[in-house]
């Protein structure tokens, strides 16, 4: 098996706040493989944002990743200097928000926005890049990029915007996209729209893309991979078919039976009881012991004494949780 | 924008006539002006005469009419106490109050500017920390307090050292600026022209195109007072040092509270700003963190602060008055100030109505300067 692009292992991003340290993002690991579209699952506050934006280095304060390394192509990106982080970013690594208009800057054109890209990686300036971003602006689908290119962000829609930043993002047809909640914020008709237009461009220009969404639907639609998140940290992980046919952990069932399927009629749908634990005040461990179905079910105590590792139990398959772990002396 | 520009003006008019009604009338209520010009001692015969000289006898609603008649005209009356026309005071003395307000508001600028800047980058830092302690202070000093406290120091205490500095008046004695327009040939002044005492013909041959009587001669008069600005443009540098000497202390005065308010403003504006997506997108995109701060985040962060400095240029005109009277600048406040106690209506009228009109100018410049500062504001 070739190596993975990128590869992010036992990572750990904390936050130092005042009531104490939020542990974000505590011992992820996942990798993407070069040109396929994984998916990063899981409830608000789960830490989704927060790793991507680690691998971005782009932590805000107070903020810090404590740990781990985030290997690209085979280079740590936590040992690179500002310089060469930078370089990377934008180049080799893009991202787009959830929120487009308010990512793009009010008083700058958006035209002057995506030759920005390349001028700073390329040092191509004035008219040529200019003419640039109006064929990014074309590739995106925006009719009569020529004016559009002139456009405020005011005077966008959001799906216009998130156009742009695509365009944007893609310029130098980097080697990953990280899309944190790229449709989020658009309506049903665009969300549709824009997803397919990245997974148009995806293929075209063969990059890899992180797709953060709290939307199985998306999943099921866009995904080569899925890793699920719970808490800061993966607890599940594997192709998309196997996660929507055989989901193993009992929180990604949860989820699963959560979502409503058309033309079925369920007499309701299947909530996780409880709320996502407070990440300064962790429960001991498993995290997710305290809402857990099958604990209780099975009557498991080791969940709430011992934290679970993520194991593979198949291939392609890796799940964090005691039900499946031989190393379980209950089990 | 020509035509909002020309709505503007046109809305401007009827603001300016009320402004002119409202101190005509109050003025009139200062009380007798006889006693407080001819001196306590004024008898009721020499009043009498002085009254009915200056048209005070008339019904206050008949003088209304006489002075806006004379205002539509051009002419805004003769100071009662220095009995010389109230315009060419203003054209002497608008331009020393003009100069100390751009010199504090420059200052302003450029020294709270960078201050809050820095303030917001090191967010928490003593830099930070010290401006915004001295930001307080700043805001809540007395201007008058100020003003003293600095003549102390750099005329009494530091006196014969080189720091030390004028505490008064505009120019040193002795010294006289000569006009640009003179310097450049522009016109001659009869005192050089040496002709005998009536010689038309004379003084007509030896007079340039630009005369005392010429129409625009006010005009040139008015910029030539500006005295920093003539002594710079004519490259007369012992003047300008003088002039710029006795600028320093009034204008620091003056511009401490404007300058701890942009100061304070820039800090919060660019805290905001440097939080916004859009400063995290262009950091996503590979810009190095100076071109993050001053392409991306300061562009937006001054929009705030020029709405500040809009404002502050109102408090700049009343703070004038103040600092004039500290440092004895002749200028429209301290002009102001004696008008009102000597009730010298022409003036009083004058000036008020010319304060308002440099704060409606401001504020108009103000807004035009938005539309080109952030686009989402389109003036029409
Ligand atoms: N600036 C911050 N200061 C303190 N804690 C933070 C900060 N940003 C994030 N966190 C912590 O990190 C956790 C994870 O945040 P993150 O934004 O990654 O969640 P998410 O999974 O992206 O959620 P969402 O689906 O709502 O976007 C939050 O629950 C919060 O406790
Ligand atoms: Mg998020």
């Amino acid at each position: 098996m070739p190596a993975p692009l990128l590869e992010v292992q036992n990572l750990q991003t904390y936050f130092y706040t005042r009531d104490g340290v939020a542990k974000a993002v505590d011992g992820v690991s996942f990798h993407v493989n070069k040109g396929e579209v994984l998916g990063i699952v899981g409830e608000s506050g789960c830490g989704k944002s927060i790793t991507s934006l680690s691998i971005m280095r782009l932590i805000p304060k107070p903020g810090k990743i404590e740990n781990g390394k985030i290997l690209f192509n085979g280079v740590n990106l936590l040992d690179l200097n500002k310089a060469e982080i930078t370089k990377m970013r934008g180049q080799k690594i893009s991202m787009i928000f959830q929120q487009p208009t308010g990512s793009l800057n009010p008083v700058y054109m958006a035209g002057a926005q995506i030759s920005e890209v390349f001028e700073l990686h390329k040092n191509i300036k004035g008219k040529l890049g200019h003419e640039k971003a109006v064929e990014m602006l074309r590739k995106v689908g925006i009719p009569d990029p020529e004016r559009r290119a002139k456009a405020y962000p005011h005077e966008m829609s959001g799906g216009m915007a998130q156009r742009v930043m695509i365009a944007m993002a893609l310029s130098l047809q980097p080697e990953l996209l990280i899309a944190d909640e790229p449709t989020t914020a658009l309506d049903v008709t665009i969300q549709a729209q824009i997803l397919d237009l990245m997974r148009g461009l995806q293929r075209e220009l063969g990059s890899a893309i992180i797709l953060i969404t709290h939307d199985l639907g998306v999943v099921a639609e866009m995904c080569d991979r899925v890793a699920v998140m719970y808490a800061g940290q993966v607890v599940e992980e594997t192709d998309v078919r196997t996660l929507f046919r055989n989901p193993k952990h009992p929180y990604t069932q949860g989820l699963i039976g959560s979502i409503p399927i058309l033309g079925q009629v369920k007499d309701e749908l299947e909530v996780i009881p409880g709320v996502v634990p407070n990440l300064i005040n962790l429960p001991q461990g498993c995290r997710f012991a305290p809402r857990c179905k099958a604990r209780t079910e099975q009557n498991l105590t080791i969940c709430s004494e011992q934290a679970p590792q993520l194991i593979q139990i198949e291939t392609n398959h890796k799940v964090r949780c005691w039900l499946y772990d031989s190393a379980n002396p209950t089990a | 924008m020509t035509q909002y520009l020309f709505r503007r003006i046109l809305l401007s008019i009827p603001v300016l006539f009320g402004i002119l009604t409202v101190t005509f009338f109050m003025t009139r209520m200062l009380g007798d002006p006889c006693k407080a010009i001819l001196g306590e001692k004024a008898t009721q015969e020499v009043c009498d005469r002085f009254i009915k000289d200056q048209g005070l006898d008339q019904p206050i609603y008949t003088q209304f009419v006489i002075y806006v008649k004379q205002i539509v005209s051009g002419n805004f009356g003769e100071s009662i106490r220095l009995s010389r026309p109230v315009t060419t005071l203003l054209l002497e003395r608008l331009p020393t109050t003009i100069e100390l307000a751009m010199s504090a508001l420059i200052l302003a600028v450029i020294i709270g500017v960078p201050l809050g800047i820095a303030a917001a980058l090191w967010h928490n830092s003593p830099v930070d920390i010290l401006t915004t302690v001295g930001a307080n202070i700043g805001v809540s000093m007395p201007v008058f307090w100020l003003g003293l406290l600095l003549a102390f120091t750099f005329a009494i205490a530091l006196k014969d050292t080189p720091f030390q500095l004028p505490p008064a008046a505009r120019i040193s004695p002795g010294l006289q600026p000569v006009p640009f327009y003179e310097k450049w040939g522009w016109y001659v002044n009869p005192k050089d022209m040496d002709c005998p005492r009536n010689d038309t013909a004379c003084v007509d041959e030896k007079s340039s195109w630009l005369r005392e009587d010429s129409a625009l001669f006010p005009l040139f008069q008015f910029i030539g007072y500006h005295y920093i600005f003539n002594s710079f443009i004519t490259g007369d540098w012992k003047i300008f040092v003088d002039v710029v000497k006795h600028m320093i202390l009034p204008a620091f005065t003056l511009a401490t509270i404007p300058l701890s308010v942009v100061a304070r403003m820039t800090r919060s504006s660019l805290l905001e700003v440097l939080g916004k997506d859009y400063v995290r997108t262009a950091r996503a995109k590979g810009a190095r963190e100076l071109r993050v701060v001053s392409r991306h985040a300061l562009r937006n962060a001054l929009l705030p602060v020029a709405t500040i400095i809009g404002l502050q240029l109102g408090a700049l005109l009343s703070g004038a008055v103040l600092t004039e009277t500290t440092f004895n600048l002749a200028g429209v406040g301290l002009t102001l100030t004696d008008a009102i106690k000597n009730r010298d209506f022409p003036i009083i009228q004058a000036f008020t109505v010319v304060i308002a009109l440099g704060y409606m100018v401001v504020n108009l410049l103000v807004d035009v300067s938005y539309g080109f500062l952030d686009p989402r504001i389109r003036l029409d």
